[in-house]
């Protein structure tokens, strides 16, 4: 009865860990990173809005940080570096062996 | 195949999962592998599978009464009630350590299926950080520590629980505290796979903060609950000795503290970055330092799991893990360089900056006094002892200092204050701290620095009631009343006003400490049937002395007659001083009556015989809001935590 | 007056308040100093882990005690005392290292360190404000 529940677990396993070699994966967007900080900024910036309905910034000092978080913004789009899709190396085996089969 | 041989097995199946993960994830990116990379991933979820199903058979085994397992047998009985079996899971060596390896496994399914995607390029560095960090902890219950070890005798029956386990606190302290100390591992994951990546600029700031909160407040309750448990449970009337077991897990609780004050300041200004990295890789070797400690090290507690090639082991981990943050530090540091600087001592980030200072500070002289008696051995030949009066002395002010930056720091604003504005903010708070304190050191015999710190705390609290009635009268010129205002602004200000919740908690643990440590009253009588004495406003009575005996324990219990101060009957109660034979162990349970007043608390120090025994009695003002602090501290947290509806555009 | 300064006086007087509430609370216990536990705080327990003999109820903690309370009825002054006990049981037995020696170190270096990494920290900062900032 154990045995059971062990081979179960083991089958499990096996089965999750070697999936990802067999199926086709999903192309990652490159655009996702650009978005990503885009959507950080706008948090940020709703953020800043509310303190300042609250009273708890002067408009002067909103506007001020309004400014310091655009800077930022923009300084990590300028540094952030476009991947270009990389061909997963074992994909590539997988490929050629798929295609050496069809022949 | 027995319940035993199959736990063990997965064990083995566990360690190869973190193995495979931790290689194929360092592999998967150096070779650019996408799906070797999944591979890896789902290899470390699996990990809670054959781990889960490995606490099973342990439980399975307590359940079943399965003494062929050495743990079991020493942990449990025929007679012990099955609810124990939760307590008896990690009440020894082996078995806290196959529940920190769940622990493990779970944070690391949670963190990994929920990471978002701005981690996708740190995310081999976490998981391979995880799986090995899980790794160490399989592996030396595999080869030093296993829980499924078995007698070739069957025993009939066990040796039962631990007593003293058996209270409300034993099911909440020791498992937070261990998952608290445990997962300090996730953020550390999150921050060492950023750093690696050499984008520790802004992006995952949000999921770090998020995670670290949660792992903070779970510490932080499960140091609130020892002190729960202590007071309540093992009838000295104390919370807190500053023991080196409660020392190790307070210091990592300080420095993620700091942690997550200084990283809001790099969420919304940048800075602090390298400071950042610094502060998780203290809290992670501090929190290894602690399991250290616990297992074998050089120090006897209470709490000591007392094995000590394991100790050796752990001290080894510890030392690995440090080298391993200093390489790290050294080799990318240059890399996270913050851009931006503090621009006036006047401003928010100068507030959390010495916020910071005084939690590292409180942390380096508790660090300071628990090895000094090693130092002090190793130099000058002398043993010492570094007591509670040390600690209460040293820290005692700079705790003080800070609960006053807590009350300053949240009226500076970012960047720069204002004077005036600063003024406005902290003149009456200020004018009622300096009125309170001539109040108090007019009136009162103590030493100054109990004046001060009620001074302190009617200052923060104070600030904290200014700022949520602005805010609130702000909002109620809309035309909305005076209590849905106040709800609406700590709606739409959740981090900021969770925090100041978690404030208040804080001072009301606070006003516990101060009213026990400065306002107590200790009394010794001794006692005959019959007799009574009055302390403060209460007038004790001695009813009964009794003796039990049962086949696992010998009970002299004491009942009291509580009258006030008109003779007015309160209520009967009773204490106790409990042997048990089978642990050659004397547990002592005080008789408390408890109101947000004061508590009183009763002793049963010594039963000279029959009719007589020796009563220490105290009344301990304030210790009921110290307890207080523990839910309002979860709520703070909730609060703080509680997500927005993400706006568009 | 204003609204506005008449909501900040309820709060002023809400807050002088509850000072006054919680001083009567403690008011009680203003004047008690208990010298025999101030005492018994400084010894430690010689058999138990990390607790003084105030906290301990172990019987030797209940001998010494008495030992102390037998001392402060002959008069003698805290340090009389405390000596007594260091004579008999070493060093180790006071709760707290003593002032001097090497001990003294226990005391200076924490204070020495804070204040020294305090001013490295004011130095710190005030260096980078001038810098260009974002």
């Amino acid at each position: 009865m154990l045995y059971l529940i062990l081979i179960l677990i083991l089958l499990i396993c096996i089965i999750y860990v070697v999936y990802p070699f067999l199926s086709i994966s999903k192309d990652q967007d490159p655009l996702l990173d650009e978005i990503n900080i885009k959507i950080r900024k706008n948090s940020l910036m709703s953020e800043l809005d509310s303190e300042l309905e609250s009273g708890i910034l002067s408009t002067d000092l909103h506007n001020q940080l309004k400014d310091d978080v655009e800077k930022m913004i923009q300084l990590e789009l300028q540094n952030l570096d476009k991947e270009n899709s990389k061909i997963d190396p074992i994909e590539k085996m997988i490929q050629i062996r798929k295609d050496e089969k069809s022949k | 195949m027995t319940i035993s041989n199959l736990g063990f097995t997965l064990l083995i199946l566990t360690m190869n999962l973190c193995l495979y993960s931790l290689i194929g994830s360092l592999i998967g990116v150096r070779i650019s592998s996408k799906t070797l990379l999944k591979s890896a991933k789902n290899a470390n979820y699996c990990t809670f599978i054959t781990l889960a199903f490995s606490v099973s058979c342990l439980v399975y085994a307590f359940v079943a009464g399965d003494f062929s397992i050495k743990y079991v047998f020493n942990h449990s009985s025929l007679s012990m009630d099955p609810i124990y079996t939760w307590v008896a899971l990690y009440a020894g060596n082996e078995g806290s350590l196959l529940y920190i390896a769940l622990i493990i496994s779970i944070s690391s399914f949670i963190t990994l299926f929920f990471m978002p995607s701005e981690l996708n390029e740190a995310e081999p560095y976490i998981i391979s950080i995880l799986s090995g960090f899980l790794l160490f902890f399989v592996t030396v219950m595999i080869f030093l520590a296993n829980p499924f070890d078995t007698f070739q005798n069957i025993p009939k029956d066990g040796r039962g629980i631990n007593p003293l386990l058996a209270h409300p606190g034993m099911f909440s302290h020791p498992p937070l505290l261990m998952a608290g100390l445990a997962t300090i591992i996730i953020p550390f994951s999150l921050v060492v796979g950023m750093v690696f990546t050499g984008k520790f600029r802004n992006d995952g700031l949000d999921y770090i903060r998020t995670t670290s909160l949660i792992i903070w407040s779970i510490l932080g309750i499960g140091l609130l609950l020892g002190s729960w448990w202590a007071y309540t449970i093992l009838g000295w009337g104390g919370y807190w000795v500053w023991d080196p077991i409660e020392n190790v897990g307070l210091m990592p609780w300080l420095i993620m503290t700091a942690f997550i004050h200084s990283i809001i300041v790099q969420r919304r200004r940048g800075m602090f970055r390298v400071w950042n990295v610094i502060l998780i890789f203290l809290a992670f070797v501090l929190a290894q330092f602690g399991m250290f400690i616990n297992r074998g090290g050089p120090v006897v507690s209470v709490h000591s799991f007392a094995a000590s090639t394991l100790g050796y082991i752990f001290l080894g981990f510890m030392l690995f893990s440090a080298i391993f943050c200093l390489l790290v530090f050294i080799l990318y540091s240059h890399k996270i360089k913050s851009d931006n600087n503090v621009q006036s001592f006047l401003s928010r980030e100068s507030a959390f900056l010495i916020n910071n200072f005084f939690l590292v500070a409180i942390t380096f002289v508790t660090l300071w006094g628990l090895i000094f008696p090693l130092i002090s051995e190793l130099f000058a030949g002398e043993t010492v002892t570094v007591g509670a009066p040390y600690y209460n002395s040293v820290n005692g002010p700079v705790i003080l200092a800070l609960l006053f930056v807590m009350g300053i720091g949240p009226n500076l604003s970012w960047r720069n204050t204002s004077k005036e504005n600063l003024i406005s903010n902290l003149v009456a708070p200020l004018a009622l701290l300096s009125i309170s304190f001539i109040l108090l050191i007019s009136f009162s015999s103590k030493p100054i620095i109990s004046s001060l710190s009620i001074s302190v705390i009617v200052l923060v609290i104070s600030t904290i009631i200014i700022e949520w009635s602005k805010g609130s009268y702000r909002i109620t010129k809309a035309g909305t009343p005076w209590f849905i205002s106040f709800i609406k602004l700590i709606a739409n200000n959740r981090k900021k006003y969770g925090g100041y919740i978690v404030h208040i908690s804080i001072l009301l643990v606070a006003m516990g400490v101060i009213g026990i440590n400065f306002y107590q009253i200790k009394v010794d009588k001794v006692l005959s049937v019959g007799e009574e004495v009055k302390v403060g406003r209460y007038i004790v009575e001695l009813i009964e002395i009794d003796e039990n005996e049962y086949n696992d324990r010998r009970e002299k219990i004491a009942t009291f007659l509580v009258k006030n101060n008109k003779n007015e009957e309160i209520k009967i109660m009773n204490g106790n001083n409990t042997f048990y034979p089978s642990f050659n162990m004397a547990s002592i349970r005080a008789a408390i009556h408890s109101n947000p007043i004061e508590d009183l608390y009763i002793i049963p120090s010594d039963f000279l015989s029959n009719t007589d025994m020796k009563l220490i009695i105290s009344i301990n003002p304030l210790v009921w809001w110290m307890w207080l602090g523990g839910p309002i501290f979860i709520i703070g947290t909730l609060i703080s935590l509680w997500p927005y509806r993400t706006k568009k555009g | 007056m204003s609204k506005k300064k008449l909501d900040i006086l309820k709060i002023f007087i809400l807050l002088n308040s509850f000072l006054i509430i919680f001083v009567s609370c403690i008011s009680n216990n203003i004047d008690n100093n208990n010298r025999e536990y101030g005492l018994y705080s400084q010894i430690m327990c010689p058999v138990c882990d990390g607790q003084t003999i105030a906290e301990s109820q172990a019987s030797i903690s209940n001998d010494m005690k008495k030992m102390v309370n037998t001392q402060i009825l002959e008069g003698k002054t805290d340090k009389e005392i405390l000596n007594y006990f260091k004579e008999r049981y070493g060093q180790e037995i006071i709760s707290n290292p003593s002032y001097s020696g090497f001990n003294i170190t226990v005391w200076i270096a924490p204070i020495l360190i804070i204040l020294g990494s305090l001013l490295l920290l004011i130095y710190y900062l005030r260096k980078n404000m001038n810098k260009a900032e974002l």
